[in-house]
């Protein structure tokens, strides 16, 4: 606000060069005023403001733009936000940690599932590098591909039928034998197979796990895989009888099954333990005389 | 302080405590010289309809901060030049000469005068429009301070923000400008 000035200025001031002349002239122009409409605006504005106690800009402008739509979305992405979190939380509690047994099979599943449908002289000649080769001492599985199966179960929560009747049904070929292994088959071969299943998965599943180590590119896929592997490897759970052996266990245990037993015996041998293991095996043949032995076993029995 | 500052501000004063009469008469005083200011000076009507209009509006959202420090008239027809400069700085176009002298044509003349007289007086009441229309906005803003407010050198130096010397000397330009064209 300006300082008040003395009401003399104007009859005091200084008088320019024809200024009275132009004064006069000017106060013949037509005296123009507002218009009614233009009258009863600001009227009607003035007495908006006294009846309502708010500033008359609010009657003569348009209105604002409302603030509670800016609210409303910062307390619904508030929300979203929380239950998202919230749910992320829960994610890995929910998830079950993938057994180490299951990590084994389902990593060797995978490659089976990828691959074509196994040509006969490879699987004759995995399945004689199982009966030659000692089995393997059943590695825990590397951290990273537990870690790997949970980030493709999060990633794809939930499997496409297909991948999961391509999991179950590719892999159909090594996982037969233990379901034609039950003691009952009348076929020899199947529990021969039955017994070679175990180390077979263990040895595919380190060999999957030397071929991804160098190509982290292809770990997306490989993830994906082991996701896949882990559903199909629950889904065949109750068809799989033997259970994976424990590491490097040989102790006799009454409630082992025969598939068990046998395979403690094998362990003897590779152990160089041949005595014990013949003795093992003599009394399991005692005790199960019905029971087929394999091929390798029953040589190590008839050898004196 | 003169009695018309007094009665204004006091006017003010009593609307601003709800009294909208005092509005009314308050507005009354200043409806015809703040609307001919604002008319010659942007050469619009719809424009000085549109700054009349919120120079109103300000008045009347400011009245509860009003104090009567200066004259109502200063505080009034600043907030209008501020309004009128904002009009000056968004370029819009303003009237040609041909259509200006028509809107000085629709005028209303005043009935009493006589025929012969008249169309003297018109010419010399067009030319003088003219010439204050072709005068730089400052100038013209100075000398419709003058004329039409009668406000004094310092009171046009409160509202435009500018010396008083510099009025004066906008003034004495503009004034000799508008001797010359109607000499012509």
């Amino acid at each position: 606000m300006n300082t008040h000035r003395p009401d003399d200025a104007r009859s005091n001031d200084e008088r320019l060069p024809g200024e009275d002349e132009l004064g006069a002239l000017y106060r013949k122009l037509p005296r123009k005023e507002p218009g009614p409409a233009l009258d009863a605006a600001v009227l009607r504005a003035a007495a908006a403001a006294v009846r309502s106690g708010e500033p008359a800009a609010a009657t003569l402008r348009p209105a604002r733009r409302a603030r509670w739509p800016v609210a409303l979305g910062s307390a619904a992405i508030l929300v979203l936000a929380a239950g998202l979190g919230w749910r992320m939380r829960d994610m890995p509690a929910s998830t079950p940690p993938a057994q180490a047994g299951a990590v084994t099979v389902q990593e060797a599943n995978a490659p089976a599932a990828a691959a074509p449908p196994a040509k006969p002289e490879a699987v004759g000649e995995i399945q004689a590098d199982a009966q030659n080769a000692p089995p393997p001492p059943p590695a825990p599985p590397p951290a990273h591909l537990a870690a790997d199966a949970v980030m493709a179960k999060r990633a794809a929560p939930a499997p496409s039928p297909n991948l999961q009747e391509q999991a179950t049904a590719v892999p159909a070929a090594p996982m037969a034998a233990p379901v034609a292994g039950v003691p009952a088959a009348a076929d020899r071969a199947a529990p021969v197979a039955a017994e070679q299943a175990p180390s077979f998965a263990a040895k595919s599943a380190q060999r999957v796990i030397e071929q991804r180590r160098p190509e982290p590119a292809a770990m997306a896929h490989s993830n994906a895989e082991a996701a896949s592997g882990v559903t199909a490897a629950r889904a065949m759970a109750p068809l799989a009888a033997p259970a994976p052996p424990p590491p490097i266990d040989t102790a006799r245990d009454e409630h082992d099954t025969p598939t068990q037993e046998l395979d403690k015996i094998r362990r003897l041998l590779a152990a160089d333990r041949r005595d014990e293991a013949r003795q093992r095996l003599a009394d399991f043949h005692r005790d199960r005389p019905d029971y087929p032995l394999p091929d390798d076993l029953r040589t190590q029995l008839l050898t004196p | 302080m003169d009695t018309a500052v007094d009665e204004d501000a006091t006017l003010m004063l009593a609307y601003a405590q709800g009294d909208l009469g005092a509005f009314e008469a308050l507005y009354a005083r200043h409806r015809g010289t703040l609307y001919r200011f604002l008319l010659r000076a942007c050469r619009q009507p719809a424009v000085a309809d549109e700054l009349f209009q919120e120079t109103w509006s300000r008045v009347i959202a400011a009245r509860e901060r009003y104090q009567p420090q200066a004259k109502f008239t200063t505080w009034l027809l600043q907030i209008a030049h501020n309004l009128l400069v904002d009009s000056y700085r968004r370029k819009r176009p303003t009237l040609d000469g041909e259509a200006g002298e028509l809107a000085i044509a629709q005028m209303e003349a005043p009935a009493q005068e006589q025929p012969e007289h008249a169309l003297s007086d018109f010419e010399q009441r067009r030319r003088l429009q003219r010439a204050i229309e072709q005068l730089p906005d400052e100038q013209r803003t100075a000398v419709l301070l003058r004329l039409e407010q009668e406000l004094s050198l310092e009171e046009i130096a409160d509202v435009t923000g500018v010396g008083r010397e510099t009025v004066k000397s906008r003034l004495r330009y503009a004034m000799n400008k508008l001797r010359e064209q109607l000499a012509e």
